[in-house]
């Protein structure tokens, strides 16, 4: 049974998660998510919303980020046959160019997927649980 | 709406306030500045993209990639041309030998703009769309590859689906090809994994977009009439 609360308030909570989405620079993901539950009840909204973002998340634990890591260094041979672990991403805009390795650089999600899951537990099923 | 809030909904947004902040505190302290994580997380997703689809390309037994020009793919943030010198590629072999390119990032010169012979400036405007993979002949030159020298083209989004991204995909679908209308069978693009039933395209080239969106299925309507294939990667 979902967390008991009024339709304005499932709103509120749709509005609070798409701006801290947007706040944090998925402001584009944000666009695309919010056109996929514009036609959905306020509870049901906020609930997929929550849940795509999660999914993204999950995409960026450790565990997946060593699993792409793993599938790539299997797939693709360097010039000389060496098992490539590393991809980079060149930021190509305003006439510069900036390097990230994106293994390195890009922060596992494994401490946030768990807070939003005890999240989306709780707006799903009403269970305060660790929050 | 009365004035009070019931508790509920003060732990569930108290709760997201908490969980934000904190992610936020260590996204702003990341290396990579104004890259930024969204971005990093977005380029990890067209890596996967890249990988599915080099598993899918047909030729499954006699089939190896082979990174060239680097020692660690790149991807860019903006699209641009081939620069073979700059830029590395993935080169697709058959039973050891080279068969075809795959580049990421790259904008094309689109069928409006070469049949009406303009060349691409820069800014390009209208003149190319980007697409998050292409696959080309070996040895592709450098420059907007044109229209017809697309192989094989793929888009990826890991977002929720929508019309608006359709939309997007018909527009450069649109720009790669002709709708085949003439006498006798129209090719059937040789990289495509799945049967292709439709009226076929000219040049028989094919485009597959990616999503992360399960709902991208929903929008496979017009498939076959487009030489499209629509794919859930989650």
């Amino acid at each position: 049974m979902a967390a008991d609360l009024s339709e304005s308030e499932w709103r509120a909570v749709l509005d609070e998660l798409r701006e801290r989405v947007a706040a944090l620079g998925f402001g584009d993901w944000d666009h695309h998510a919010a056109l996929y539950v514009e036609e959905m009840p306020p509870s049901k909204a906020a609930i997929a919303y929550l849940r795509e973002f999660i999914g993204k998340q999950n995409r960026a634990t450790t565990r997946s980020l060593a699993e792409l890591k793993e599938r790539l260094s299997e797939r693709l041979q360097g010039p000389e046959g060496e098992r490539i672990t590393s991809v980079n991403l060149i930021d190509n805009r305003f006439e510069r160019e900036r390097e990230i390795e994106l293994f390195g650089d890009v922060i596992p999600t494994d401490a946030f997927v768990t807070e939003l899951s005890s999240i989306l537990n709780f707006l799903e099923a009403g269970d305060e649980g660790p929050l | 709406m009365s004035g009070t809030v019931s508790p509920a909904a003060t732990t569930a947004r108290a709760a997201i306030k908490r969980a934000f902040s904190a992610r936020l505190v260590l996204s702003s302290a990341a290396a990579g500045g104004l890259i930024g994580q969204s971005t990093g997380q977005d380029k990890l997703y067209e890596l996967k993209a890249l990988l599915e689809t080099m598993d899918r390309l047909p030729g499954r037994v006699w089939k190896s990639f082979h990174l060239i020009g680097a020692s660690s793919p790149r991807f860019r943030y903006k699209g641009g041309k081939i620069i073979r010198h700059q830029w590395p590629h993935i080169q697709m072999r058959i039973a050891g030998q080279p068969y075809a390119e795959l580049w990421n990032n790259i904008e094309f010169a689109s069928l409006s703009a070469i049949d009406e012979g303009r060349q691409p400036g820069y800014p390009t405007y209208a003149d190319t769309h980007e697409l998050d993979i292409i696959v080309t002949k070996i040895g592709q030159p450098d420059g907007y590859p044109r229209y017809d020298e697309l192989k094989f083209g793929v888009e990826v989004k890991d977002r929720p689906y929508n019309k608006e991204l359709l939309k997007a995909l018909l527009g450069v679908r649109r720009e790669m090809a002709y709708v085949f209308s003439g006498h006798g069978p129209a090719g059937v693009c040789p990289f495509a994994w799945w049967p292709m039933h439709g009226p076929g395209a000219v040049p028989d080239s094919a485009l597959v977009a990616f999503a992360s969106g399960g709902d991208i299925t929903k929008y496979d309507g017009p498939e076959a009439r487009f030489g499209l294939k629509m794919v859930h990667l989650p």
